[in-house]
Parts: C-alpha cells; sequence; structure tokens
C-alpha cells in the first residue's frame, strides 16, 4: 500500500493506518508532511530548539511505537499530533529534570545541518502537500478576522502554553476578561471556519 | 459541573489555557457526558488548526535519520552498535560514533584545560597571597629589628655616656655648672662639667626637645665683654638628652663671669647666635 493514496482526509487516516500495520513509509510520509509545523510548534512551546527537535522525533516516535493509541473517532490525524506535541511538551516544561532521550550522536542543530545542506527541501524529498498550504491560508485569514486580544490570547494559550491566570499576569489583562477574550476568540473561530466550508480537518 | 459550566471551559481546555483543577473537573464530566465530549472534540480540532496557521519550519533531515534510528533500536531490541543492517546506516553510526568520540575527547581535553587554567591560577593566587604576607612578615620582623637595633645602639650610646660622666667624675678637680631652661622649655637642664687641669670639658643637656633636620642646638661661651663664642653644636636623642665635648677657644679662662647659653640655629651651626636662647647658666 502507498500511503500517500487516495483523497487528502484519506490520505492522513490511510498514512496512520499504515502506521499501524507497520509500514514505515507511511510514517515517513506523514513526518515529512507535518514536521515543519509541529516543530515550529514544540519551538514556540519550548523556547528551545534543540528540545523541540528532541520533542519532535519522541513525538513521531510514539507515533509508531503506541499507534495503538490513535482513535480515529476522537480525533483526525493533525489534531491528534498537534494535542500529543503540546501535551509532552507541557510535561517538559513542567519537569525539572527532563532527560533527553534522544541518543547523543543523533543530538545534531538545525544550523549543524543546514551546514550539510541536508534539509528534506535540498534533497528533493519533498512531497508538495498543497492541500496543506491551502488550509494554512484559510486558518490565517479567519485568525486575522480575530480581534487583537483575542488573537494575543489565543497564541499565549496555545503557542506559549500559558494558562489563562499566567495570562492574566503577564498582560496585566484581568481574568475574567483573558479568559472571555479566548472563549470568544476560539468559538469566532469556529464559525469562520465553518463559514468558510471548512469543517476542521476536512481538507486534510 | 453541569454542562453549562463545561460548555463555559471547554474553549478554555481546547486552546490549553484551562488551570488543573479545572481540567480535572472537565474531563470527569466529559466521561459521562457525549455532548460535550463531542464539543470538546470539535473545539480540539478547531485549536489544532491555530498550529498549521504559523510558518512551518524547514527539519534537517538528520532528524529523520534520528527517528529512524531510534525505530530500528525499538524493532530490533539489540544494542545500538550491534544491530545496523545497512552498509550506508553503519556508515552514518561510524561516522556518529566517531563524531562522539572526537567531541568527547575535545570536551576532556577543554575541560582538563580549564581545570588546568583554574588550578593554575588558584595556585597563583595562593603564591601572591603568600609572598604579599611573607613581605609583610618580613617587614614587620625587619622593623622590629630595626626598633631593637635603634635601642641596642642608644643603650650602647648611653653607657658610652656613662662611662665618660664617670670618668669626668674621677678627675681630681672636677668643676660643674649649671644651665637652666630658658623661653619655651622651662624644664629643660643642662650641665657643664671640666678640669682645667685634665683639659677635660663635658656638656650634659636633658629634657631638650627635638629638633626638625634643618635645626641644631649650639652652644655659646659669653665672655664679659659680651663676645659669643660658639663651641659646638649638637642634637639631642628620643629622649631629650645629648651630652659631647665642647669646644674650647686657647686661652680662654673659666671664670663665674663667663655665661654659658644653648640656642637654636640652623642646621650646622652659626658664627653668632640668632635663634632663641633655651639654656643658660654662669660657669
Amino acid at each position: 500500500m502507498t500511503a500517500e493514496a487516495g483523497g487528502p482526509l484519506g490520505n492522513d487516516l490511510a498514512l496512520m493506518q499504515g502506521i499501524a500495520s507497520r509500514d514505515r513509509s507511511a510514517l515517513t510520509s506523514l513526518y515529512n508532511k507535518y514536521s515543519p509545523t509541529l516543530l515550529t510548534l514544540c519551538t514556540r512551546l519550548l523556547a528551545d530548539r534543540g528540545e523541540a527537535e528532541d520533542l519532535l522525533i519522541d513525538v513521531f516516535w510514539e507515533v509508531w511505537e503506541r499507534s495503538d493509541r490513535y482513535d480515529p473517532a476522537r480525533a483526525a490525524p493533525l489534531t491528534y499530533l498537534v494535542m500529543l506535541c503540546r501535551s509532552r511538551a507541557i510535561d517538559r516544561r513542567r519537569s525539572a529534570n527532563a532527560v533527553k532521550k534522544m541518543p547523543p550522536g543523533m543530538q545534531i542543530s538545525v544550523e549543524a545541518a543546514a551546514d550539510k545542506g541536508l534539509d528534506i527541501a535540498d534533497r528533493g524529498e519533498r512531497v508538495d502537500y498543497a492541500d496543506l498550504a491551502e488550509q494554512r491560508e484559510i486558518v490565517r485569514t479567519g485568525v486575522r478576522k480575530l480581534s487583537a486580544p483575542q488573537q494575543q490570547t489565543l497564541e499565549l494559550a496555545f503557542f506559549e502554553g500559558l494558562s489563562h491566570t499566567e495570562i492574566a499576569e503577564k498582560t496585566n489583562i484581568p481574568l475574567g476578561t483573558v479568559k472571555s477574550h479566548i472563549r470568544s476568540g476560539l468559538i469566532r473561530l469556529r464559525e469562520i471556519l465553518r463559514n468558510v466550508g471548512v469543517d476542521a480537518e476536512s481538507t486534510l | 459541573m453541569n454542562c453549562r459550566d463545561a460548555q463555559d471551559l471547554i474553549p478554555l481546555q481546547a486552546a490549553g489555557a484551562a488551570v488543573q483543577e479545572d481540567s480535572a473537573q472537565l474531563e470527569a464530566h466529559l466521561q459521562q457526558c457525549p455532548h460535550c465530549r463531542e464539543l470538546m472534540g470539535d473545539f480540539t480540532q478547531v485549536a489544532a488548526q491555530l498550529a498549521i496557521a504559523v510558518n512551518p519550519t524547514p527539519v534537517p533531515a538528520v532528524l529523520r535519520e534520528a527517528l529512524d534510528w531510534r525505530i530500528d533500536q525499538s524493532m530490533s531490541q539489540l544494542p545500538p552498535l550491534e544491530m545496523p543492517r545497512q552498509t550506508s546506516r553503519m556508515g552514518f553510526i561510524m561516522a556518529l560514533a566517531a563524531s562522539i568520540a572526537l567531541l568527547i575527547a575535545m570536551g576532556m581535553s577543554l575541560y582538563i584545560q580549564h581545570l588546568q587554567k583554574t588550578e593554575i591560577h588558584g595556585l597563583h593566587q595562593l603564591l601572591a597571597f603568600s609572598e604579599n604576607r611573607n613581605r609583610k612578615v618580613m617587614a614587620h620582623e625587619a622593623t622590629v629589628v630595626t626598633s631593637w637595633e635603634n635601642r641596642v645602639h642608644l643603650l650602647q650610646s648611653r653607657v658610652q655616656q656613662a662611662d665618660e660622666v664617670i670618668k669626668m667624675l674621677k678627675v681630681p678637680h672636677l668643676q660643674m655648672a649649671s644651665l637652666t631652661g630658658a623661653g619655651k622649655q622651662p624644664s629643660a637642664f643642662g650641665r657643664l662639667l671640666w678640669d682645667q687641669h685634665a683639659k677635660m670639658w663635658k656638656f650634659c643637656a636633658t629634657d631638650l626637645k627635638r629638633l626638625q633636620a634643618d635645626k641644631t642646638y649650639e652652644l655659646w661661651w659669653i665672655t664679659p665683654a659680651s663676645k659669643k663664642i660658639p663651641a659646638g653644636t649638637f642634637n639631642v636623642d628620643e629622649t631629650g638628652f645629648a651630652m659631647f665635648t665642647p669646644t674650647i677657644p686657647a686661652g680662654m679662662k673659666f671664670s663665674p663671669a663667663v655665661t654659658a647659653a644653648v640656642t637654636i640655629e640652623p642646621a650646622g651651626g652659626d658664627l653668632q647666635p640668632q635663634g632663641p636662647v633655651e639654656l643658660i647658666g654662669k660657669l
């Protein structure tokens, strides 16, 4: 089975199924498609590029090693990956003595890799994920329609991993107002995405 | 927690902004409420869309190699160095191993150099401290020695002066005259001892203040005709004592008509007294 066959949504689900059946190429395809997006998320959450790269490997290793945990009825593949990244990143942040599980020899910096010209795009292995690019533009358009406080509070919560109390402290915005911004922001985004005919990850 | 509270909290939970206590209560509610659970799933998917709104980061290919390496390890259940099955992977792992070894060696070398530098720096500091302390101790000891040498020298001088006084006291025709303090030193005292037959003269002074280096005491003979004849200069020691042999002009006769006086003059003395009289007395 070629993991990338089928429609967009079928693609991701097929990849997850391929992973569950121990198809290494399915994992590679899923990794190639989402690792750049997830690396940004991990870097924002951990504020450390090395830790973020380490976490990225951890997450995809967990996707492979514990593939039975993925339930398509509960979340689309992207949602599953994003929530897995957030959860593991927050665990790391909470752990004062986080131990890197990555083999020492593998801990090569991005800069070092870039120097070697080993980036995916440079090696011509990158698949043209047009569906992902299209979805990105839709979400960006939706986010731009949110008010500035809504964007700010959502960003601090989602990308910085701050709770509403921490956001209130950091921004000097009353706690109730912070909750209101986050709540109304996400509800608004949900409506916007629905209005443009996007049902969350239906195109993925 | 009821559905209303849960639905209020769901967007916060989906965005990752809920606090732990609220999350736990919401989780308990979701376990028993399919409707809220579905809503939670819906908002979670919306929130997940935020992740793709930001610019993706180029991922170094070596990370995928690392993922492959780790999966290979978990699948084979063999120690890392015994499991490679492909020449290219073997080469990659060997290169990594060599790199690690090189990095470790470099790290160790730098660490040892750092330790050596730190230790040398510490020794330098200790040495400097010791030298500084030794210098202070030696300086103190030198001061003590100098002080003792001065005291010994003073005592030797006193003994010599005492011998001279005793010698004077033994002369058969000893005569004495006293000079008393005048001016600003009323407690000072001087005594002149002589034996004109034996041609021996000594002058002693006590309780005179020490003068600055550019000044000196000078003894004068004042004849009945008010002629002032210099008899010699002297300085007192730290106790205010001095003894010296005055100059006696040829043909001068010692008589009660002669007055002796001590004045303060510029260092080296003067031909005529210019300064204030400190001691004075008739012979």
